[in-house]
């Protein structure tokens, strides 16, 4: 039996589970991850304020941002879709070798499939990226062809089983987030909401985080930061990086409140932003 | 009887692979011999790792990561850069050796893998199928090679100087990144261990060696007939290098060589052929064209001097 016939019907039952999300222009792939319309994907395809999701049989409703990691390269996105959710592996069972297969939409191909072979998990080898921030992530990695469209898109194993979420192609490899850290990042507290970057504040203001973009119904947002605030303070420490307002957020306990001081207009002010507890 | 769903043999196929892998990497190591990304060796011989030429950049401080992830101090024993392989002396019993495949057998369409090893890491592996097959060729480094295996396995870095092995994880050859780019070809087993005979007897793989560049030329059909000459063209000397054989033998920048070793050549891949053979310090008779009129001499073929690795 060829591979084509042996793939054709996991293939099929995958792809029953995969939209397309489109922010604009541009589209990207999802994974039907939950029930209640919850679809995980990659941060850098859920990266408009509106998105819209496209079921398989074309249907299209909008979708709302919930959940942001851009580190991770992770989105949870809520759409009001009813598709049976994936079943999910974990990839630190695959060997090398095994078939793995990526079902996406790559330059705009609706649900093609690649197939190839499962290679590693964990940090790139020293040399293959120049990027040392992206080497250090534990990534899937897959002798597999992706293409842009392919991203937030499953990677799964012989079953059919999702093992990562298709983010980048690194040297030709395909590099997927691992299931385990889809779990990870819907399981902890929802981040902030916010994109920020680090910038000094004038005259001797020191540094801070600047807000570029609020999550619509975040805890940012409903704490009533705006894009242009700028973080210099989250429960009562000095920020010098996005990573360090995730970690400040990931260590409070579940239904905490979180003190952030922001400077707005040049004034300072105190605000209160409530992290609620993980997801249904 | 009851017959498998089809995502059980889908699952079975998979697992065959990973199969092929794991008895595959047994005898696949990772070679320290450059900056950076390490490249893939193959356990060829007890005591003695293959990798590709280019991928050993310098000729001391070597090491070899184990599949047991056991780093061992490695020493050059030879290379050829004519054929883009290297071999390294590691202590003898330090993993099996390959389980070695006829490549001969590969037809095109055939599931192989490509398998390496990035330091100490498992194995890795890319997948695909043979995608032609052929004869003897001669790649642009200048070495023979002796079966043409064409894939179209994705070399990631790092897999330069790995095994390309079947289903069965038996070893065909070994993967090069650079002599027949973008194609991506394997050297034959048979090859490597032609190659590997010469660089553990003496540390390199020796060339016969004229000294003298030429280029084909064609004959104008009335000098041919005048002449005689029953080909229509012979190789033209456009120069030779000092105290080359070429040279002592007397040879001149645009004599026209029509026949070397009383064999007709019209093509320099002739003499490459020639050149490639054990003649080193053997004297042969050159058929020229010279001045218009036909003369013979004799040249004594030299070693080919190995430029700065």
């Amino acid at each position: 039996m060829s591979l084509a016939t042996l793939l054709g019907p996991v293939a099929e039952r995958l792809r029953r589970s995969v939209v397309q999300v489109r922010a604009g222009a541009a589209a990207g792939a999802g994974v039907i991850w939950g029930a209640g319309g919850m679809v995980v994907t990659n941060a850098h395809v859920a990266h408009a304020a509106r998105l819209t999701v496209v079921g398989p049989d074309g249907t299209a409703v909008p979708g709302a941002v919930e959940r942001l990691d851009p580190e991770r390269d992770l989105a949870l996105v809520r759409a009001a879709i009813d598709l049976p959710p994936v079943r999910t592996a974990d990839p630190a069972e695959l060997r090398p070798g095994a078939l793995v297969f990526a079902v996406g939409h790559p330059l705009g191909v609706n649900d093609a499939i690649s197939a190839g072979v499962f290679q590693a998990i964990g940090a790139l080898p020293e040399g293959l990226l120049p990027a040392r921030a992206v080497q250090r992530h534990p990534w899937v990695q897959a002798d597999l062809h992706l293409e842009p469209g392919n991203s937030g898109g499953p990677l799964a194993d012989a079953l059919g089983r999702v093992v990562g979420i298709s983010a980048m192609i690194a040297n030709g490899l395909a590099l997927a987030v691992p299931s385990t850290e889809v779990r990870a990042f819907l399981s902890e507290h929802p981040p902030l909401g916010v994109a920020v970057r680090p910038v000094f504040l004038p005259g001797d203001g020191g540094g801070g985080l600047r807000v570029d973009r609020v999550l619509a119904g975040s805890p940012a947002d409903q704490a009533g930061v705006l894009p242009g605030d700028v973080i210099v303070a989250a429960a009562g420490a000095p920020l010098r990086s996005a990573a360090e307002l995730a970690r400040t957020v990931a260590l409070l306990g579940r239904d905490n409140w979180l003190t952030l001081d922001l400077v707005r207009d040049g004034r300072w002010r105190r605000h209160q932003a409530r992290i609620a507890g993980a997801p249904a | 009887m009851t017959t498998l769903p089809p995502r059980t043999s889908l699952m079975a196929l998979s697992d065959e692979l990973a199969d092929a892998v794991a008895a595959g990497a047994r005898a696949v190591v990772s070679v320290h011999a450059r900056p950076r990304l390490p490249s893939t060796g193959i356990h060829w011989r007890d005591g003695v790792v293959v990798t590709t030429e280019a991928t050993v950049r310098r000729d001391s401080e070597l090491s070899v990561t184990l599949p047991d992830g056991r780093n061992v101090p490695a020493t050059l024993a030879g290379r050829d850069r004519g054929t883009d392989l290297a071999a390294l002396r590691i202590p003898a019993g330090s993993l099996p050796i390959a389980e070695l495949g006829d490549p001969a057998q590969l037809r095109p369409g055939h599931l192989v893998l490509a398998l390496a090893r990035l330091g100490d890491g498992g194995p890795r592996a890319a997948f695909g199928t043979v995608s032609a097959t052929g004869d003897r060729w001669r790649c642009w480094k200048g070495g023979e090679i002796d079966l043409w295996l064409q894939s179209d396995l994705n070399l990631y870095p790092g897999f330069g100087g790995g095994p390309l092995v079947d289903a069965g994880g038996r070893v065909h050859g070994i993967n090069s990144g650079g002599l027949s780019r973008p194609l991506v070809t394997t050297i034959p087993t048979l090859t490597v261990e032609r190659v590997l005979d010469q660089l553990l007897r003496r540390g390199f793989v020796a060339r016969g060696w004229l000294g003298a560049a030429m280029q084909p030329v064609r004959f104008n059909p009335a000098a041919r007939d005048r002449l005689g000459l029953a080909q229509p063209g012979g190789l033209v000397l456009l120069s030779i290098e000092p105290d080359a054989p070429a040279a002592s033998a007397g040879l001149l920048v645009g004599d026209v060589i029509t026949g070397l070793d009383g064999r007709p050549v019209e093509h320099p891949d002739a003499v490459l052929e020639l050149l490639a053979g054990d003649v080193i310090g053997r004297t042969i008779a050159v058929d020229l064209v010279r001045g218009g009129a036909r003369t013979r001499a004799e040249i004594q073929i030299g070693e080919r001097p190995r430029g700065p690795q």
